[in-house]
């Protein structure tokens, strides 16, 4: 009997102990899992910051493919429809399935009344219009920031802003994103942080050229020049400027208004065709 | 309380009975709830309080006006309203004039803008409006920057020791001129990595080499001037032929071995954005013009003179920034073995077509499957050269606008196509113009009707109707034509006015067989055609009958009252073909005037006036009413309907 619970009370301790280092190893498992950097850095918070600064780095590069992505997205869909993200206040012709915007109309004095927003308005108000609809959601669910979230804490500094400017001389739209982050690594000796602002995005996008012809069709149209009778002197005026630029005019419905399609020509790599489409209604 | 709850249903009532009387206002919206200002046609719901107003809004608020606009970065915009100048785009408005276009040539800047915008180029870089270079002289961007490229170019190496190739009035630093960064050993540049455009003013068309810091160097092609300019190739539409373009390598050699200059044989693919010159013209293959000088409306047919755009052997090119006209009203309509619409197709030179060459057959063979033998939805076209592509502007399938070849300036005009006024011909606007025109009508029938007709009421001749013109340019061109029916001697002409240039509705298709002769018009298909968007049908045999026993009857009494297809008078077309003077065969001609009939498809000429006809001919109307039911009897549906009455 003796011998007996002696037997039982061994088996139990080895029970313990095997549980014991089931329940480290698992413990262990869902630490890596969850905070995989752990074991590599351990009690070295110089390796932990080496390793953050990669990490970092990884994180503003993707920040700055998803803006990327975002941005082109947003001027992609203003240049559609003359520059506007609401436009519900303008009058619309639809053709080739979508709205086209009416940016110049008679009123009801026959008066010409442009409606072209300016380059500046495109840039702030319409592309912020954008961003703060669609844009900052896009950017979230495209950096997905779970992912970074198992190597590092992320805190945002303040809230975060973009802005848009034209680089006329290179054909081209700077995005500057004010969006500085807190990272912060945890280590068995400490915390390690390092604080990030977002890089430069540079889009291989013509806007203002584009905007440029635009606004030059408009002017015409507001003068009372029907501008098909003027595009002639209009290429041979500007062919440098209209280089890697053409047209699609179709008069729709009738022959009092006229659809304008102004699309790039890409002439360098990583750039895409840009559209910039509206409509003139001298009825 | 029951005094209190009649007071709580009067309060619910009189508010349901507002909300159900007050409809929305539309009107001029200053300010939108969505900040934006001096909105037209807005809905009241959508303003500021206080910011509606019923009217335009460059009326009813003056600072709503119209304005040229100058933005924050100098862009000139004009007919902005005020109000959205200054708080939409915070620009200012114009009142010195600086919106003139001319040379702007400050720091680095050198194009052809507004003064505006130039002075907001020398603000950026901080210099002072006084050092502007701006010559309002110069009216285009090529003669601008050519001022532009004769400056002293060279490297700029900057405090911070990168060298820039630049001008010397763009160096804020050491200006070493006449020479590239690679040159420089400091300046640590590789030479000539890739090849592009020229970025430097006047080098727009050279293919030149750029250094590893994206400074140009030299540029050893020179792309023909206006032949053809420097681009980038697409990797789609430039297999470069190289038929006057050279090659350049990176490194900057020029290979001539691949690609030799003058060698039309070589046909080489370049790479995706690949600088190369291109050729600036473009080949007017396959394009074709229906000339609005050569359209005739007959009684039977459209007969519409088409020029392709073909010499000798060849398709003719266009050169760039030109345009040319493809205007397309009407389709080549055939049904069964008539022809209702006739092309007479000649050359730029006025030579028949080739069809025997193939090139050009097959144009031609894709040009009238396009057509598709339907008028919808054609339209005229301002065919325009662009960096040697073609840019077709379609000028709306309402064909209220086409084209016109000027061959003297080689321009083109818009024409309005009024053919609204083509209804007016013989209309008499007149007191009484209602009685008096069918009056005229019936008179203008027999002898010295030409006369008598036009005492009574106006008489659309062909002449008037062809002067109904409009302008183009040195051109007048008639938007109508005199779609005739018939004439005998000393009579008016019956027929109709009609739009040479077939509008693009259907509005007018039923009117056929009216206009100001429409007691005695009758629909054909030349008339048909020339109306619009329509196709010229026979009608089935019983409305045949219909139709003939109507206008047998006389009724033209009772077409003052309709405005469709009761339109003859039956008598005067027995009397047009009594003429012939063959038993039986006035009749049969008779019947053969309406579209409803197959008896005899030549139409006949008449050649004796009404009363003589009426007095040699049968003499009484008893007469020429035993000619027209012995006509009838021949016709199948009609014999069925005597056998069965008969029996």
């Amino acid at each position: 009997m003796l011998f007996n619970a002696k037997r039982g009370n061994t088996k139990a301790q080895i029970a313990v102990w095997v549980i014991v280092a089931a329940v480290i190893v698992v413990a262990g498992l869902i630490t890596y899992a969850v905070k995989p950097d752990l074991f590599r850095v351990g009690f070295s918070k110089q390796k932990a910051s080496q390793i953050l600064e990669t990490q970092a780095s990884n994180l503003q590069d993707a920040i700055a493919y998803c803006v990327e992505q975002a941005a082109k997205y947003c001027f992609d869909k203003l240049g559609k429809h003359a520059g506007y993200y609401n436009y519900d206040f303008l009058s619309t012709i639809h053709y080739a399935d979508s709205d086209k915007v009416v940016v110049m109309y008679k009123d009801a004095k026959a008066n010409r009344i442009n409606k072209l927003p300016s380059l500046e308005q495109i840039l702030n108000r319409e592309f912020q219009a954008c961003m703060d609809a669609e844009g900052w959601e896009m950017i979230d669910t495209c950096v997905d920031f779970r992912k970074y979230q198992r190597y590092f804490s992320i805190a945002e500094l303040k809230p975060r802003s973009i802005t848009a400017s034209s680089d006329y001389a290179n054909d081209a739209i700077i995005i500057n994103v004010d969006w500085p982050l807190q990272l912060t690594k945890f280590t068995f000796a400490g915390r390690v942080s390092k604080q990030i602002n977002q890089k430069q995005v540079v889009l291989l996008l013509p806007l203002e050229k584009v905007w440029r012809v635009a606004n030059d069709i408009v002017n015409f149209e507001v003068q009372q020049k029907n501008f098909i009778e003027h595009i002639e002197s209009y290429l041979q005026n500007n062919q440098v400027a209209l280089r890697q630029i053409t047209f699609k005019i179709q008069n729709y419905p009738t022959y009092m208004q006229t659809i304008y399609m102004i699309e790039t020509i890409p002439y360098r790599y990583g750039e895409e065709k840009f559209s910039f489409h509206f409509a003139v209604d001298r009825s | 309380m029951l005094a209190m709850l009649a007071a709580v249903l009067l309060v619910v009532a009189s508010t349901s009975l507002t909300s159900f009387v007050k409809a929305e206002q539309y009107g001029c919206c200053v300010i939108t709830n969505d900040g934006h200002y001096c909105v037209d046609n807005a809905a009241e719901s959508s303003c500021q309080s206080g910011w509606f107003f019923i009217g335009a809004c460059a009326d009813v608020y003056p600072e709503c006006k119209p304005v040229t606009c100058i933005t924050e970065q100098g862009n000139c915009m004009d007919n902005v309203p005020k109000l959205v100048c200054e708080h939409e785009y915070d620009g200012s408005v114009d009142y010195t004039d600086k919106c003139e276009k001319g040379c702007c040539i400050v720091g680095s800047y050198c194009d052809y803008v507004e003064f505006a915008k130039c002075e907001y180029w020398a603000r950026n870089l901080t210099i002072d409006v006084s050092e502007i270079g701006f010559y309002p002289e110069i009216t285009n961007q090529h003669d601008c920057l050519l001022k532009c490229s004769a400056s002293d170019r060279g490297t700029c190496i900057k405090s911070d020791g990168q060298c820039v190739y630049t001008t010397r009035g763009n160096c804020d630093g050491e200006f070493v001129a006449n020479t590239y960064p690679y040159q420089i050993p400091h300046c640590n540049v590789e030479h000539c990595v890739r090849l592009g455009c020229g970025i430097m003013p006047g080098d727009e068309n050279k293919i030149c080499c750029f250094d590893s810091a994206g400074n140009q160097e030299e540029c050893p092609v020179a792309c023909e001037e206006g032949i053809s300019i420097c681009t980038a190739c697409d990797g789609e539409n430039c297999n470069a032929n190289c038929r006057g373009e050279r090659r350049v390598t990176v490194g900057g050699s020029t290979d001539e071995s691949d690609c030799s200059f003058g060698d039309t044989n070589n046909n080489e693919k370049l790479d995706t954005f690949e600088p190369y010159c291109k050729k600036t013209q473009c080949s007017l293959e396959g394009v074709f013009n229906q000339e609005l000088t050569g359209i005739n409306v007959t009684r039977d047919k459209v007969i519409v003179s088409i020029t392709a755009y073909f010499h000798g052997n060849e398709w003719i090119s266009l050169d760039d920034g030109h345009a040319v006209c493809s205007n397309m009203i009407y389709a080549n309509v055939t049904k069964e073995d008539s022809v209702f619409v006739e092309f007479d197709c000649k050359d730029v030179n006025g030579n028949p077509c080739p069809k025997n060459n193939n090139d050009f057959a097959e144009a031609y063979k894709n040009y009238t499957a396009y057509l598709a033998g339907r008028t919808t939805g054609l339209q005229a076209y301002k065919v325009v050269c662009h960096n040697g592509e073609l840019i077709w502007t379609g000028l709306s399938s309402d064909r209220k606008q086409l084209c016109l070849n000027d061959e003297e300036n080689i321009a083109t005009y818009l024409v309005e196509n009024n053919y609204e006024e083509c209804e007016k011909c013989g209309v008499d606007t007149g007191a009484g113009g209602r009685w008096r025109d069918p009056l005229g009508d019936l008179l203008g029938r027999g002898l010295l009707g030409a006369w008598l007709g036009q005492l009574v009421s106006n008489q659309c001749k062909p002449a008037d109707c062809r002067n109904i013109t409009v302008r183009a340019g040195n051109k007048t061109i008639a938007v109508c034509d005199y779609a005739r029916k018939f004439q005998w001697r000393g009579s008016a002409t019956i027929g109709r006015c009609v739009p040479r240039f077939a509008p693009g509705t259907s509005d007018l298709c039923e009117t056929c067989g009216a206009g100001g002769d429409w007691i005695s018009n009758t629909c054909h298909a030349g008339e048909c055609y020339a109306l619009g968007n329509c196709e010229f049908t026979e009608n089935n045999p019983g409305m045949k009958l219909w139709i003939f026993t109507i206008h047998s009857l006389g009724t033209f009494i009772s077409s003052l009252y309709t405005t469709s297809w009761i339109r003859c008078i039956p008598i005067a077309s027995l009397v047009e073909c009594e003429g012939k003077g063959l038993s039986g065969s006035g009749v049969a001609c008779f019947i053969v005037k309406y579209p409803i009939c197959t008896f005899i498809k030549e139409p006949i000429e008449v050649s004796k006036p009404l009363f003589d006809v009426l007095s040699v001919g049968h003499k009484t109307v008893k007469g020429a009413l035993k000619d027209i039911w012995d006509a009838l009897s021949t016709i199948d549906f009609i014999k069925g309907i005597m056998k069965k009455a008969s029996s």
